[in-house]
């Protein structure tokens, strides 16, 4: 008589899911989702300071410095990594 | 302004925002978040003085040049950083323009929110200027209010402005002109 039991072949099989799960996967996805939400942002704030604000002398310079501090925070963030 | 279209023989007289200072006073809170960081290698070596035999080094933990810190707190000042950036663009696009015909109210409400709207000089009821509390007095900026004549009663309130009493006086005078009135302030 077989014994009861259940088979193993019929499981699905997460080691190789888990087994690819690192400190650096992790890091790459956070990474991503942090630029795209700051790419949003800053377009947005682009077109609004474009469109609205073009007029003023200020709107460049302003977006311009949103990009060099981002710049900067960017690679005060990642510079570890490397 | 794109979104701004002047009718024939209307003429920008004064192009209006809130006192810079203001601005100031909004960011500072994003000022004191920014250095909260410089505060983590003194907690470190606080925790590590307090529990010298644990098997975690605290210190090097929250201390800068730890690549996991660094990208913690780079990630906590670019928050930091867009929620300043967008207080200056909520300050830069709030507006207030006096034609010869009307005052336009423009209000940046949140990034997916824009608001105008007009007040014809023809018809105002009432220009009011408030210049209330310390730094308003100090600094000299008020809020200037203007309500319409009519059943629907419209209010604009210019909140922060430089010199609320000059603007005023142009207010007055532009209505003045309108109705042709000799009872306008003089410039």
């Amino acid at each position: 008589m077989q014994p009861l039991g259940i088979s193993t072949s019929s499981l699905p099989n997460f080691s190789a899911f888990t087994g690819a799960i690192s400190a650096q996967n992790v890091l790459a996805v956070l990474f991503t989702l942090i630029f795209i939400w700051w790419l949003i942002f800053t377009l947005v704030s682009a077109y609004h300071l474009l469109r609205y604000g073009r007029e003023s002398w200020l709107a460049v310079p302003a977006l311009a410095l949103h990009l060099a501090a981002s710049g900067w925070i960017f690679v005060f963030a990642t510079g570890g990594f490397h | 302004m794109v979104d701004l279209q002047l009718q024939s023989g209307e003429k920008i007289l004064m192009s209006l925002r809130k006192h810079p200072l203001i601005l100031v006073g909004q960011l500072i809170p994003y000022i004191i978040l920014d250095y909260l960081p410089y505060l983590l290698p003194k907690i470190g070596i606080f925790l590590q003085s307090i529990n010298p035999t644990a098997q975690f080094d605290y210190a090097a933990l929250f201390s800068f040049g730890n690549p996991w810190t660094d990208f913690i707190i780079g990630v906590y000042w670019l928050f930091v950083w867009m929620g300043a950036f967008g207080v200056f663009i909520d300050y830069f696009l709030d507006q207030w323009i006096v034609t010869n015909e009307r005052i336009i109210n423009i209000n940046q409400k949140s990034f997916w929110r824009r608001d105008i709207s007009s007040l014809f000089l023809s018809r105002i009821q009432n220009v009011e200027t408030k210049i209330e509390g310390f730094f308003y007095t100090i600094f000299g900026f008020g809020t200037v209010s203007v309500e319409s004549a009519g059943a629907e009663l419209h209010k604009v309130e210019m909140h922060g402005l430089s010199h609320p009493n000059s603007v005023r006086d142009l207010i007055l005078r532009e209505i003045a002109k309108f109705h042709g009135s000799v009872t306008a302030p003089k410039p």
